[in-house]
């Protein structure tokens, strides 16, 4: 590693990162691939990548000003001057204010691009969603659980992974709307109408799953779209496509073999990381492994989390083990906490061994970013 | 430096189109602009080594799999004494990413470096091995079931059950008590076999509160759960029904045709 510390190629990759913040995602894969020539490839791989283009849009976020919620309303031009009565009712009768937040309804004129798309994380954001946590509604997400768990005679991990990805596109990259008429419906009495309607909402998804945000017309929200059984059949393949994507790489078995516990420092950054990504709108894929059970591994995505009245911090897991179709909406039920000792406990499955972001985790969420910003800038009128 | 500094900038502020001819476009630039620099950088054969297996990575996290099997050969190619496991593992999984399949050829190569290099002694890796070698290779269904590629494994026997019309076998590989929660394909198949098995006794079909929900769809699974519920009445599919099926199969997800042949044992 000393070696290639010296070579004017180092030299080299350090002046190509300081300018990559504003490329394209062909750049990002590429400023992200020369970032890790700093790391010994084999040795590195199971802490994660560290992201140089994913921490540089992340400081951007720990940068921005913070605002007050009050001033995400704005008020649009009164049609009467002078009758504040009258205003007020017009502003409830007719919507006389716009939200100025992320994808919020104000035009340019009244609210700045910086507040409807920002260039950060924000851009998760929308704005009918009050808190992050909403997204582990059975609303948003899948109707059908993960294959895993269960009997212990049949049990085997499911295509967790796989879920996990699926989900978090969906919740980042999908626009429903349930009041457009699609170009061809899955409701039409007429079969081939079915079967063009089935390629059209193929096509849709595969553009989420290729990290591209798109419209889902006709449906109110993902569990229901994805409760029609020509398309939960189509997810359900994404699903077991997107865990073999990962899963069977050298990355992959890599994380299967991690079951030894890692330090208390190392699962304190693990946890720093994984509020950071928290609060910046994005519930993370995590993937681990159990104390001394190699390849008995696990994808889940953090919803959310708490902080106990020790200041220690309590992740709530949105485990794809279990179903969504039961229970209170948003609970802490299934939860990760460090122990005494430092090592990790994850009260569905006892201590754990190895425990790390997955690895398509940053990847993805960089080109979800690039793509919802485009698509942002240019509804809103911001592409300049 | 200063030529590629600005060469540099002006790609990375071109565009922000991300059309696939595009997208082809910028990382066969960035390519080339990589090894142009290590012309001139005259890098180890060390570095170059993990250069390539970091490009590699990054290419296949971004799903350009053919410029990430590109490099991995690359990496392969270099006469250093490094691990390449990590390479050739990967030799694999783009081949599955691309056609999901994996030859016996890139198998055999695989297995080749592993021997050779004594790394198919170490259990990860052998028993990684053993899951492909089962799951793609194998005339008999595996059977080891177990933790991270159990799933994947399992699917594979319990198509091949079906399709050697060994119904109780397949039906034995499913876990009845997270069926329900499973997803339409996983309990329309689970409410066939249980038919094939138990003829036309009346059990809880799993399937049945989608097609209430979705009464007119023309879904194969809901075509496959109706035909099901008729069974249950007493009705044994006619060959118009089998038919219907085998149709929309065709049309909808063809791979999945041994549903229509499974269906015609139904009596």
């Amino acid at each position: 590693m000393r070696k290639i510390l010296k070579t004017p190629f180092f030299v080299l990759v350090l002046l190509l990162l300081l300018p990559l913040s504003s490329c394209n995602q062909n750049l990002l894969g590429a400023g992200y691939a020369v970032k890790n020539l700093f790391a010994t490839p084999f040795k590195a791989i199971s802490n994660g990548i560290s992201n140089f283009q994913y921490n540089s849009i992340a400081e951007k976020d720990d940068n921005k000003k913070s605002y007050n919620t009050n001033e995400c309303w704005v008020k649009r031009k009164a049609p009467l001057d002078n009758l504040s009565d009258i205003e007020k009712i017009t502003d409830a009768v007719r919507g006389n204010v716009c939200s100025c937040v992320p994808w919020g309804s104000c035009t340019t004129a009244e609210c700045p691009c910086s507040r409807m798309c920002p260039d950060n994380f924000d851009i998760f954001k929308r704005p009918e969603r009050k808190s992050l946590g909403e997204l582990s509604f059975k609303e948003n997400s899948l109707p059908f659980r993960n294959g895993g768990g269960g009997s212990s005679v049949t049990t085997t991990q499911g295509f967790c992974w796989g879920h996990a990805s699926v989900t978090s596109k969906f919740n980042r990259l999908a626009f429903f709307k349930e009041n457009e008429t699609p170009k061809h419906s899955l409701k039409s009495k007429d079969e081939k109408e079915y079967g063009k309607a089935l390629d059209y909402y193929k096509e849709i998804v595969d553009k989420i799953i290729d990290n591209e945000p798109v419209n889902i017309p006709g449906y109110k929200n993902l569990n229901d779209f994805a409760s029609e059984p020509g398309i939960q059949e189509y997810i359900a393949d994404q699903v077991a496509h997107s865990w073999a994507d990962r899963a069977m790489t050298f990355n992959g078995i890599d994380v299967a073999l991690k079951s030894n516990p890692r330090s208390k420092k190392e699962n304190q950054k693990f946890f720093k990381d994984i509020v950071k990504k928290v609060d910046q709108n994005q519930q993370p894929q995590i993937v681990f492994t159990g104390k001394d059970s190699k390849f008995m591994t696990h994808a889940v995505l953090v919803s959310h989390y708490e902080k106990q009245s020790d200041g220690s911090t309590k992740l709530c897991i949105r485990d794809n083990n279990y179903s969504r179709t039961r229970g209170p909406k948003v609970k802490c039920r299934e939860n990760m906490t460090i122990n005494a000792d430092g090592s990790v406990r994850y009260s569905a499955w006892g201590d754990l061994g190895g425990l790390n972001v997955a690895h398509n985790e940053n990847p993805d969420s960089l080109t979800q970013f690039k793509n919802l910003k485009e698509r942002c800038n240019k509804e809103k009128g911001c592409s300049k | 430096m200063k030529v590629f500094l600005v060469s540099l900038l002006c790609l990375i502020f071109t565009g922000n189109s991300f059309a696939a001819d595009e997208r082809i476009k910028s990382a066969e630039q960035i390519e080339r602009f990589f090894l142009d620099e290590m012309k001139v950088s005259k890098p180890t054969d060390t570095s170059k080594f993990y250069f390539y297996n970091l490009a590699a990575r990054e290419f296949y996290s971004y799903k350009f799999y053919d410029k990430s099997l590109e490099y991995y050969e690359l990496a392969i190619a270099m006469k250093v004494s490094e691990d390449k496991t990590e390479a050739f593992i990967n030799l694999m999984a783009i081949e599955h990413a691309k056609k999901r399949e994996i030859t016996k050829k890139t198998y055999e190569r695989v297995m080749k470096y592993l021997k050779g290099s004594g790394k198919i002694k170490e259990a990860g890796i052998s028993r990684y091995m053993n899951f492909i070698s089962e799951s793609f290779f194998s005339d008999k269904p595996a059977k080891d079931f177990r933790g991270f590629f159990g799933q994947y494994s399992k699917d594979k026997s319990i198509k091949s059950y079906i399709k050697n019309k060994e119904y109780k076998k397949a039906l034995s590989l499913i876990n009845d008590k997270s069926v329900y929660d499973s997803d339409i394909v996983n309990r329309v198949q689970f409410d066939l076999l249980r038919s094939l098995v138990l003829g036309k006794a009346k059990f809880k079909l799993s399937c049945k509160s989608t097609l209430d929900k979705f009464p007119n769809s023309f879904a194969w699974s809901m075509k496959v759960c109706r035909t099901l519920v008729n069974y249950q009445k007493g009705r044994t599919p006619s060959s118009k029904d089998v038919s219907k099926i085998k149709s929309s199969l065709k049309k909808q997800s063809e791979s999945r045709l041994y549903f229509a042949v499974a269906v015609e044992d139904l009596k």
